[in-house]
């Protein structure tokens, strides 16, 4: 494995849904899209395993979240591409408010942890 | 073996899905500069397993479970199809010891767990007589008079209705001057409304219709006979039959396949009963008269509500009332009830069932052999695929889904075997049937396969994948990985286990072997050693030729002048050396009630002394002898030696 992806972490469990619905909310885009886009806007920090994250696309369009499309990209070459729904949007906003409860809960159990261990 | 259109669209979709991801990926590392080759390989390499993506992708679409099956039954009958030899031998293995149990299964079936053709089984019970003299080992069933039934049928408060039926007896059935043997069963009038059949063709008695004695000359043929005998034409209804010394007209035809209560045996013709003393043997022709004339068995119908038991205690009331009545004949006898289903297995029931039992049994023991036996070449070959397997392990199968992939290979063996077994058994009921003595096999039951056995086949063939494959499939399926890739050539070492196994499974074979080969050795030493047995008198050149001249009326006089006759012809042929007449047969049980210990007085009928008469050559005996022989007397002629 190149030395480059080496300090890449492995996606919290459930966590995979809510980036790709937030992909998804700047417009439609096809499997390797979504991968590249997270990987890009996490600096290269999420690897978003095939075996993830198709399961996942699959599994989000069953539940309605999202609808798939086959279309051309701009480099003419067919893709299928996934969109948003209105459930989508709700389930996504769903999502954010669920992860900003748990990451405030887990930064507070940090700080705690270290002031106690101050004292 | 193909998956449904729809999910066929749908696999190619997330092929060309994925397809296009890798397409795209390829092309971006092109572009920043990789050759075409290094932005394969790493294109390749970074999307991972393609077959493990698809198929956790494709685990979200439900029916992932179905899917599987299709593709395991399909590498299953792969895997057959590449060992043929291996498939050939196991499915011949397992075929035989299948179809065994499909034989005797479909003559059980028959027998016990075929339902009567009847209206309502359950409702149906068996009224009998029994000797309850403490004299007597156990208790033995008898017929009722036909005084004693009208009784009962007159006084009883629990059956909706009571039916008398006799055991059958032979007559003969005139066509010109020949006869032909045919049985013929005497029933009450209400017999067939009682068992809620409908004819087959024409009507059955006419219940309550109970005439004068001889004057209701009609009569109900088997299915059997009407095709036999009348070609099934419908216009068989209304015609004259001579049987005996009496003429009857035809009314109806029984249903196919009824034999009456009787499960095994059935008569060809049903007499009505006021017809008795036409047909009936000189000695009973009073039966319709006489009170200590046992001649019909009971069945009725339970009124609803009651119980059997219910039914019984009422019943012998009335015995025990009519023991009083009547202290001659009933004195010592009461009324047992027994269910339909085991009275129509006939005097012999439990020796019928343990015997069947029996035969279930070995053929169990057979199949269970023959499990084994496939059991072991399955482990033999486990040895050879283990290789195979530690590739799919490591390739990400789950240990479930290997042990699930290796038992539907091993129930579709069961299946094919399955298969060869229905034909098998097929054969094999047709060798069972054609053991029926061919003067009578027309009156017995005649086992098919029917659905039932289908089902039972088809079932014990899954049950057999399921046994002789489940220890296989678990051994094989924990094949050590890397240990086995590792292996260049495959040793055997580290596969202790699998030995140990397989020879527990021989161990287990050479057992089971062992115990049907001693059971088949003792059968045939006991079945050799009667047919050898010294029975203390010549048994070669001797030729047997039964005759009952009473059965068509002859009275005594008559009788003893054909007997007479018959020994000094017969005496005289050629090559004949001696004759003589015997009323019965050594070896042959003839229970006679009539001897009596000199200075022991009998006070009741059950003091009687049971005890089996045989008298060797008639030719000094009284007239009173003579026409005591009420069955058959035995013509014994020797001949040129």
């Amino acid at each position: 494995m190149p030395p480059a992806y080496q300090n890449r972490i492995e996606l919290l469990q459930g966590t995979l849904d809510l980036l790709v619905l937030q992909t998804l909310q700047w417009g439609p885009q096809h499997g390797y899209g979504i991968a590249q886009c997270i990987r890009g806007g996490s600096g290269d920090t999420l690897q978003v395993e095939t075996g993830s994250l198709y399961p996942a696309l699959h599994r989000l369009e069953r539940q309605g979240w999202i609808v798939s499309e086959w279309k051309l990209t701009d480099k003419k070459q067919r893709a299928k591409f996934y969109r948003l729904t209105r459930a989508g949007k709700t389930q996504l906003l769903r999502e954010r408010s669920r992860w900003e409860q748990l990451s405030d809960a887990i930064a507070a159990i940090l700080n705690a942890v270290r002031t106690e261990g101050e004292v | 073996m193909k998956l449904p259109l729809w999910r066929r669209r749908q696999q190619q979709d997330l092929d060309a899905e994925l397809q296009s991801h890798l397409q795209m990926a390829i092309e971006d590392r092109i572009e920043r500069g990789e050759t075409l080759e290094q932005a394969e390989t790493r294109a390749l390499s970074e999307f991972g397993n393609q077959s493990l993506v698809k198929d956790v992708t494709r685990q979200t679409w439900g029916w992932t479970g179905f899917d599987d099956w299709l593709q395991d039954v399909h590498y299953g009958l792969r895997m057959l199809r590449k060992n043929l030899g291996f498939t050939v031998a196991a499915v011949l293995t397992l075929a035989l010891a299948i179809g065994a149990n499909t034989a005797v299964f479909t003559v059980l079936n028959t027998i016990f767990l075929h339902s009567l053709p009847v209206h309502d089984q359950s409702h149906l019970v068996a009224v009998k007589m029994t000797s309850a003299s403490k004299s007597e080992r156990s208790e033995r069933f008898l017929p009722i008079s036909y005084l004693n039934l009208k009784d009962l049928q007159g006084q009883n408060r629990v059956f909706s209705g009571l039916a008398g039926y006799s055991p059958p007896f032979s007559l003969p059935l005139w066509q010109g001057r020949s006869s032909q043997r045919v049985f013929a069963e005497v029933v009450t009038g209400n017999y067939f409304e009682v068992l809620g059949t409908s004819p087959a063709f024409g009507s059955f008695f006419a219940s309550g219709e109970e005439r004068a004695p001889g004057a209701n000359p009609v009569a109900v043929i088997s299915y059997g006979l009407w095709q036999r005998r009348f070609g099934g034409t419908p216009d068989v209804i209304g015609r004259e039959i001579r049987l005996s010394q009496a003429t009857f007209v035809i009314v109806g035809v029984a249903p196919q396949g009824f034999l009456g209560v009787d499960a095994i045996f059935g008569p060809d013709v049903w007499l009505p009963s006021n017809m008795t003393e036409q047909v009936l043997a000189t000695a009973m022709r009073d039966a319709l008269t006489d009170r200590g004339k046992p001649l019909f068995f009971g069945v009725g119908r339970l009124q609803t509500g009651i119980s059997s038991a219910q039914a019984e205690s009422d019943l012998k009331t009335i015995a025990t009332s009519l023991a009083r009545e009547y202290p001659g004949p009933n004195a010592g006898h009461s009324i047992v009830l027994q269910s339909a289903s085991m009275a129509a297995l006939g005097p012999y029931g439990a020796g019928i069932l343990f015997g069947s039992a029996l035969l279930m049994t070995l053929v169990g023991l057979v199949l269970l052999i023959a499990c084994s036996n496939v059991a072991n070449l399955l482990m033999a070959r486990a040895e050879a695929r283990r290789h195979e397997i530690a590739v799919r392990i490591s390739m990400g199968a789950i240990r479930l889904r290997l042990i699930r992939q290796l038992l539907t290979e091993s129930m579709l063996l069961g299946m094919a075997s399955g298969i060869f077994a229905l034909l098998l058994g097929y054969a094999g009921v047709s060798l069972l049937s054609s053991f029926r003595p061919a003067e009578y096999a027309q009156n017995l039951a005649s086992p098919k396969l029917d659905a039932q056995v289908f089902v039972f086949t088809l079932l014990l063939s899954l049950l057999t994948g399921v046994i002789f494959g489940i220890v296989p499939a678990l051994e094989s399926s924990r094949a050590p990985v890397l240990e086995v890739l590792k292996e260049a050539s495959r040793s055997l070492a580290g596969s202790r286990r699998r030995v140990s196994i397989a020879n527990v499974l021989l161990v287990g074979q050479v057992a089971l072997s062992l115990a049907a080969l001693i059971m088949a050795a003792l059968f045939l030493r006991s079945v050799q050693r009667q047919s050898t047995a010294d029975p203390g008198f010549q048994t070669h050149n001797l030729a047997l030729f039964p005759l009952n001249p009473g059965q068509v009326g002859y009275d005594r006089a008559r009788s003893e002048n054909l007997y007479r006759r018959v020994e000094t012809d017969v005496a005289a042929l050629p090559g004949i050396d001696s004759v003589s007449w015997a009323s019965n047969l050594p070896l042959w049980e003839r229970v006679a009630a009539d001897v009596v210990i000199e200075g022991r007085a009998q006070q009741r009928k059950s003091d009687t002394v049971g005890s089996v008469v045989n008298t060797i050559d008639l030719n000094g005996c009284t007239t009173q002898e003579w026409s005591d022989a009420t069955r058959y007397l035995f013509l014994v002629c020797s001949y040129g030696i």
